[in-house]
């Protein structure tokens, strides 16, 4: 918990800010996750953005994603940029009571409301 | 011809596609070979006259089409399957003499119409294809049929074929003695698309809507031989030593390990009530919640489906899951949308006749390829395909054309992604493995082969991605049950032990299941190796047991979680005696498989191979596996205390010097030369290979 921001430290998102966080990354800083379908094996997929990340943690009956909570939290962090979220999934990442699946169901609904609320800021959707 | 035996139909067809013409040969002087794999080694032992060839779509090469004793009865999961052997194509450096496989009910047609393999040999003037029926072997221009995809085709051939016009009501055909018998069934066809016509080492060979053989490039084969399909129809039947006695092992096996429908929890440590619930092996998702499902001939499962939207019939596994997690992001999460591109563009690979494997490996790849700049209009690789849009339908299906109609991106690698990345001066892509094709130039299964050792040695030491997944079984039990956070339904001690229970006596310590870094070179696992080969060559590929429920090593559907494989009631080696009237343990069997095995180590040592190439891609051996992310990769190891437990290992590499020395103590055990790989004749001699000496030593390839 020790990450954890006042209010005061948290980031002011506005319309530019929140598009920035939306972004499509540079190909250097897609992150290559992989997605498991049991029982076909792992099929490997790079994260281009925030909002990829976002419908990849979520599991289905048929696809899982196949992550290490530890380097989404940092891609999230160091690539997109975005430090208010990082530290709102750090507690789940180092939640040792969470099963795996358990884990990326919480992570994607963090991202999930963060990236509701970067698109209300940026404007719409397909901002 | 000549009557039928037990479990055999009695006769093979030899199509000359040179002369147009055929010859009938008695299966009685091949019997001992089983059927499959065993039997189409042996007949092309015999035809192919030059096995120095290395690309089978020379003309010299011959293709066998094999069935077994058990195709045409209703042995479970067994009954449907029949086997491909000869040169393919696609391999790298060398296209190896290999095999593939297909489900369905084209052996049973084949079996009823009295033949127990097709030998394919020379290349036909101009297209054609084959009818056979019963007795009645006739050769069509295909012309016409050239250019159609592969469901037009059967369609055509279908209507071709209904003499009555009836729609295929009560057909006549040629029976015994001028006499006329009639069916009610449709012919069984195998075709080709326009990509084998265009022999693309990326076509697939097609037989009804879903079943396809597609490793090894045989419908490349088939296009270089001017042979558009192949149809059988027959209306006799397969004589069975002891019917009483496969009945009932067919319904004790059912009982024991088949799907308990009334349970609706996934049991993934039972590997065959898992795979044959209704809609299993779709991966994309169902798109439809009416479906039925649908099994090969003889079949007790069903792992396929059918939906009443009128696509994705059929299609599962790799074909449904290779393009559906770009569509989800193309199309933002929307997952009814990614199940339907992925189920319809999986219907259209079918259709025209692509394999689907080798893109699993590969679209990111080109991806990763594009966004360096390296592909693109007028970059080192040319396309004018538009990669940003990769996920959506349209991209999908120009995709798959590019590849079907050998266009674009599909010309560039027609012979292989390797071969590509090489002719482009991109080999480091493969050598560092951004290209993920490990062994043979083709693509890794997704096991990765430094994880899963068995996978990758058994894939190396033979000809292909041996896609088998006796043992896999345990990976996909011990890993979902860790992202669950369940318990383990077997501990890895427990797990260890029934599994090295059935391996005996190729091993005799549990040390075999030992997966730890300090034991995956050993001799326990060089012989779990051994068996797992010589499983593969017999029981699975030449007795045609189905990779989707054999071998059952372990079942936690049955008391002491023990599983089918091997066991005295319900074994593979209960059906195979039920229905040949042999009284063969399942041991002799793995002794057969050996032999096979031998064999085909002196067609590969006539097409060139040495022990010196029998490697891995570099990337196996000078980098970690690191790429899948996927937090574990859990395989059973025991460490220095003895103590057992599940451990992920996905993050290691493999030294290639004990790899080395594995590999001399593989040739050894196996009978071959540890300094060339090559069968010696000591071992010919053992095993009643003696016919082959001769030809390996005017070639100086006799050890």
């Amino acid at each position: 918990m020790a990450n954890l921001r006042r209010e005061d430290e948290m980031e002011t998102i506005d319309k530019k800010r929140a598009r920035h966080l939306l972004r499509t990354l540079d190909f250097d800083d897609w992150m290559m996750i992989s997605v498991v379908f049991p029982p076909r094996s792992i099929s490997q997929k790079r994260m281009r953005s925030l909002e990829e990340m976002e419908l990849t943690l979520i599991p289905n009956e048929k696809m899982y994603p196949s992550i290490q909570p530890e380097k989404v939290l940092a891609w999230i962090e160091e690539k997109v940029g975005d430090k208010d979220l990082a530290a709102e999934l750090e507690p789940i990442v180092a939640d040792g009571s969470l099963n795996y699946l358990q884990k990326c169901v919480a992570l994607g609904k963090a991202v999930n409301r963060r990236c509701d609320m970067l698109r209300a800021a940026a404007g719409g959707e397909d901002a | 011809m000549e009557e039928s035996k037990n479990g055999f139909a009695g006769n093979i067809l030899h199509l000359n596609l040179t002369t147009l013409d055929y010859e009938v040969i008695p299966t009685k002087k091949y019997e001992e070979w089983g059927g499959g794999n065993g039997l189409g080694t042996a007949l092309f032992w015999d035809y192919c006259q030059d096995k120095t060839i290395t690309d089978g779509r020379n003309a010299e090469n011959v293709i066998v089409i094999a069935t077994s004793p058990l195709n045409g009865t209703s042995t479970p999961s067994a009954g449907g399957r029949c086997e491909l052997v000869g040169v393919g194509c696609g391999h790298y450096p060398i296209g190896w003499f290999t095999r593939s496989n297909i489900g369905g009910r084209f052996s049973s047609h084949m079996k009823f119409a009295g033949w127990d393999a097709v030998v394919i040999s020379g290349k036909a003037p101009y297209p054609v294809w084959v009818e056979v029926e019963n007795g009645k072997v006739v050769y069509h221009d295909a012309g016409s049929l050239w250019g159609e995809n592969a469901r037009k085709t059967q369609l055509r051939i279908l209507s071709a074929l209904d003499k009555g016009n009836n729609g295929w009501g009560w057909q006549p055909l040629p029976g015994k003695k001028d006499e006329t018998s009639y069916t009610t069934q449709k012919p069984a066809v195998l075709c080709i698309g326009p990509a084998g016509e265009k022999q693309s080492t990326h076509a697939a060979l097609v037989h009804d809507a879903g079943s396809t053989s597609a490793q090894g490039g045989f419908a490349a084969v088939f296009g270089a031989k001017n042979l558009k399909a192949i149809s059988f129809l027959g209306t006799g039947s397969i004589d069975i030593h002891d019917p009483k006695k496969l009945v009932s092992a067919r319904f004790r096996v059912k009982e024991r390990y088949g799907v308990k429908v009334d349970d609706p929890t996934t049991d993934m440590q039972s590997w065959w009530g898992w795979l044959s619930r209704p809609g299993t092996l779709s991966f994309a998702g169902t798109v439809s919640d009416h479906y039925r499902i649908q099994a090969c001939a003889g079949c007790i499962m069903g792992c396929r489906t059918r939906f009443d939207v009128g696509y994705g019939n059929e299609t599962k596994c790799q074909a449904t899951s290779w393009y559906a997690h770009f569509a989800l992001h193309y199309y933002k999460g929307d997952k009814k949308k990614m199940s339907e591109v992925a189920l319809k563009l999986a219907d259209y690979c079918n259709d025209i006749g692509i394999n689907t494997y080798t893109f699993a490996k590969s679209v990111h790849w080109l991806e990763r390829l594009w966004h360096k700049g390296l592909l693109g209009k007028g970059k080192t690789i040319h396309t004018d395909l538009n990669f940003d849009e990769l996920g959506s339908e349209k991209f999908g299906f120009e995709f798959v054309d590019a590849f079907a109609y050998r266009k674009d991106i599909g010309e560039f690698f027609a012979d292989g992604f390797v071969q590509g990345a090489i002719k482009a001066g991109l080999e480091s892509e493969w050598k560092e493995g951004h290209l993920d094709y490990c062994y043979w130039g083709v693509p890794s299964h997704g096991y990765d082969a430094r994880a899963e050792v068995e996978w990758g040695y058994a894939s190396i030491l033979t000809d292909r991605d041996v896609n088998s997944h006796d043992f896999n079984a345990m990976f996909w039990a011990v890993t979902l049950a860790t992202m669950r956070g369940l318990p383990y339904q077997i501990e890895a001690h427990e797990i260890a032990k029934l599994i090295t229970d059935k391996l005996k006596p190729y091993v005799d310590t549990t040390n075999a299941i030992n997966y730890a870094d300090d034991n995956i070179y050993s001799d326990d696992v060089m012989n779990l190796t051994r068996w797992y080969i010589h499983y593969n060559r017999f029981w699975k590929n030449t007795a045609l047991f189905c990779d989707l429920r054999w071998a059952d090593l372990f079942d936690s559907s049955n008391p002491g979680n023990i599983g089918a494989t091997a066991d005295p009631e319900v074994g593979e080696q209960v059906y195979w005696n039920a229905v040949t009237g042999e009284g063969i343990s399942f041991v002799d069997g793995l002794s057969r498989g050996h032999r096979i095995f031998v064999l085909q180590n002196a067609i590969w040592a006539l097409q060139g191979r040495h022990r010196d190439m029998v490697y891995m891609a570099d990337y196996i051996y000078d980098k970690k596996a690191e790429h899948s992310e996927f937090p574990f990769f859990m395989w059973p190891t025991k460490d220095e205390n003895g103590t057992w437990r599940y451990t992920d290992l996905m993050h290691r590499k493999l030294d290639r010097a004990q790899f080395d020395d594995f590999k001399t103590r593989f040739y050894k055990a196996e009978g071959l030369d540890p300094e060339t790989g090559w069968p010696t004749s000591e071992t010919l001699d053992k095993l009643g290979l003696g016919f082959v000496k001769e030809e390996l030593k005017q070639h100086g390839k006799l050890a």
